[in-house]
């Protein structure tokens, strides 16, 4: 069922403060596995904060931020189950991908419309492993 | 009726209790699952809303310990998931979830009478 336009309202700053946050801490942490440092401890969070993005975006019915979320979810939990690696160009497309997303939620806070996600969404697509 | 609502991401929890309470549900919230347990230790809910990917202690875990307390099957449990969670909620089915809710299409009549139905049980 879809949110309400009042909660849709209500619930907007408080999406983007999230929202920010969980983007912010996957781009530091992005950063870390780009430097080379690579602790499970850093998977473990990345892999927190693309499931919390993605539960949320989509509830709140921002669906290109809810696919992406997803996709970095399904990437990181790969990852933590040990069943692929993250070499550094998938991180490229990450770090890429996230800065995108920032982008997309400076628009949201603007016009309250997502920014198009699709090229974003395709480059991480094929390392997922899931169809969307 | 009572609610423990165990759940890290602010924005869930904000939205969840807030919605919760407005049907007059008393809730207490944790944001992960290592206080959620230390909660459980003082506070006797009719239902846990139980996230799944958390720190510290996950909902698995939370489960496990829940059920060494003996407060599973007890304490009805719902986890909440998102899409891509099929795997999860199963197991959480298995460590004595009594169903799940998808935290991100919300339905609140479809929630409040889970809840009642679960917590009169």
């Amino acid at each position: 069922m879809p949110l309400s336009q009042d909660d849709q309202v209500k619930y907007k700053a408080l999406y983007l403060q999230t929202a920010r946050q969980y983007i912010d801490e996957l781009q530091k942490n992005l950063h870390q596995l780009i430097q080379g440092t690579e602790i499970d401890k850093v998977i473990d969070t990345l892999h927190r904060d693309a499931h919390s993005l993605k539960g949320q975006s989509l509830m709140m019915e921002y669906k290109s931020m809810g696919t992406i979320s997803l996709l970095m979810e399904k990437i990181f939990e790969a990852k933590k189950e040990n069943k692929s690696e993250l070499p550094e160009d998938i991180l490229v497309k990450l770090d890429e991908a996230s800065r995108e997303m920032s982008d997309c939620l400076n628009i949201i806070a603007q016009t309250s419309k997502e920014k198009n996600l699709s090229q974003a969404i395709e480059s991480l697509k094929a390392y997922a492993n899931i169809t969307i | 009726m009572k609610i423990l609502l165990i759940e890290d991401d602010a924005f869930f929890r904000r939205f969840y209790s807030s919605k919760l309470r407005e049907k007059n549900i008393e809730v207490e919230a944790a944001s992960d699952g290592e206080e959620g347990l230390k909660q459980l230790q003082t506070y006797t809910p009719d239902l846990v809303l139980l996230d799944i990917i958390m720190p510290k202690k996950d909902g698995f875990d939370v489960l496990r310990e829940m059920a060494q307390l003996h407060l599973i099957p007890k304490i009805p449990v719902l986890v909440f998931s998102t899409l891509g969670q099929e795997k999860d909620i199963e197991k959480a089915r298995m460590l004595g979830a009594r169903g799940y809710v998808n935290k991100s299409f919300f339905d609140f009549d479809k929630l409040y009478a889970r809840i009642l139905s679960l917590g009169e049980k």
